[in-house]
């Protein structure tokens, strides 16, 4: 699976559009599943605390060659950690403005942040809001189920600032700031609970990831546990059912589109090239962050924004697999009736020792069952419109 | 790659074979994949705001759009 022989085939590199800058190796929380902190790779620990200011700006301008070579339209730059907010909002208001400059005002650029909500105040959604940054919060439901995992240091839960923070968010004027909540899956957790206590804070979308695994660590299945579709099954019926529809469920969404014949937009599931970087703070050009979960060094690329463009990285097998759809499943996957929608999962699920990553997802039976009740779900909504539309 | 441990092959049975139902599942969505030609998507969207309409709603946006769809990063909310 070489850049060469891929473009024998006729394949052409998809140019990177989001950049994924990690400003702070650093976090205030020690979630128990964090896979920076708590999975395989642990190159966290040399890498500079927090992305220097010459880092900054050599990434920035790496990203707006990047967007000049390929006339970019558009492109979204995530700040992301560790916990981003440990800078402060000034500082990445700072940031953001260096890769603004850099790129210019010929092209449309979003930047938003990813954080665990618990540094976020009046003073600082203030800064974040004016400066047109928007902001995805980590929660994972009510606050039991949430502080099971996500704490700080010396064991105390974090969703009491977590929900102070989103009322906060909420509030009119910071909510265009509001991209969204993310929530990792426990399956000690009941699933429609935990999807209508995140409905409380009125968040424009709610997305759920499957918690990164693979064959060498499989995911946690307790033996009295409903299975991971069931769960999600579960939600989907609480969010499709619902007669008008309450938030965006990026991953239930996606399915449906692609069942539709649409094409994803999620590394989640779906064949679409993925069209993402990572540039770490000590300047390391990188493949997507949660490879970290899978092995030590799995995320590398050998290439760094001091001296190489981010066109270098499009050429890497690694980058390259993500991009050419069908060709980088393994055989297993393409005989496999739903493959054009579960598009083999999230590429870190499918790793194993000795084989890689040409593997089908360690989510795959879940999966499955997944794409195949939400499909049967909307062929027998199909078929009465069909029959009414007769 | 087929000594994964743990691997389930609901396609052609395997070490983890699903359940008998599970197993009709899949034959019934290889004889039934959806054409969503068969449908007349504005009937969807005369809908209310549902998942359902809303679906079909961007299906047809996306119809509309010349510019390559990407996939973007997962543990980002959007």
């Amino acid at each position: 699976l070489t850049t060469a022989v891929e473009r024998v085939a006729g394949w052409r590199p998809t140019p990177f559009r989001e950049f994924v800058l990690k400003v702070t190796q650093r976090c205030n929380l020690v979630c128990d599943y964090c896979y920076v902190y708590t999975k395989a790779d642990q190159s966290w620990r040399g890498r500079p605390p927090i992305m220097p200011a010459a880092v900054v700006a050599t990434a920035a301008r790496r990203i707006a060659e990047h967007a000049d070579a390929h006339d970019l339209a558009e492109v979204h730059v995530i700040l992301h950690g560790g916990e981003p907010l440990l800078l402060g909002a000034a500082r990445l208001v700072d940031i953001a403005g260096v890769v603004r400059a850099a790129v210019g005002p010929r092209r449309r650029i979003r930047v938003s942040i990813q954080t665990n909500g618990v540094l976020l105040t009046t003073e600082s959604l203030d800064i974040l809001v004016a400066n047109g940054i928007g902001i995805g919060v980590s929660i994972d439901g009510a606050a039991p189920d949430h502080d099971r995992h996500r704490r700080f240091a010396r064991g105390r839960g974090s969703h009491a600032a977590v929900a102070r923070a989103l009322r906060l968010l909420g509030e009119p004027a910071h909510r265009p700031s509001f991209n969204g909540l993310l929530c990792t899956i426990d399956l000690a957790t009941e699933p429609v609970r935990c999807y209508e206590e995140m409905l409380r804070h009125a968040p424009p979308s709610i997305d759920f990831l499957l918690p990164h695994a693979n064959w060498a660590d499989p995911p946690s299945t307790p033996n009295d546990a409903i299975s991971y579709s069931e769960w999600l099954i579960a939600v989907f019926e609480r969010w499709y059912g619902s007669p008008r529809q309450e938030t965006r469920v990026p991953i239930l969404e996606e399915i449906i589109h692609l069942i539709l014949g649409g094409a994803g937009r999620s590394e989640h599931v779906g064949l679409s090239p993925v069209a993402l970087v990572v540039i770490d703070s000590d300047g390391a050009i990188e493949q997507v962050d949660t490879l970290k979960s899978a092995y030590a060094g799995a995320a590398g690329t050998g290439l760094h924004v001091d001296t190489d463009a981010l066109d270098k990285a499009l050429a890497h097998p690694g980058i390259v697999a993500r991009q050419v759809g069908v060709r980088a499943l393994c055989d297993t996957c393409r005989s496999c009736a739903v493959h054009r929608i579960c598009g083999g999962g999230n590429y870190a699920h499918r790793y194993s020792p000795g084989t890689g990553f040409r593997n089908p997802s360690v989510h795959c039976r879940d999966l499955f069952r997944l794409i195949t009740h939400i499909g049967r779900r909307l062929r027998e909504d199909l078929a009465t419109l069909a029959r009414s539309a007769a | 790659m087929n000594d994964l441990p743990g691997l389930w092959t609901p396609w052609k049975g395997g070490p983890m074979s699903g359940t008998t139902s599970e197993q009709g599942a899949e034959q019934e969505w290889e004889s039934e994949l959806i054409d969503v030609t068969t449908v007349p998507l504005l009937a969807l969207m005369s809908a209310e705001e549902t998942v359902f309409a809303n679906a079909a709603r961007r299906l047809l946006a996306e119809i509309n759009q010349s510019e390559t769809i990407v996939a973007t990063h997962s543990v980002t909310a959007h």
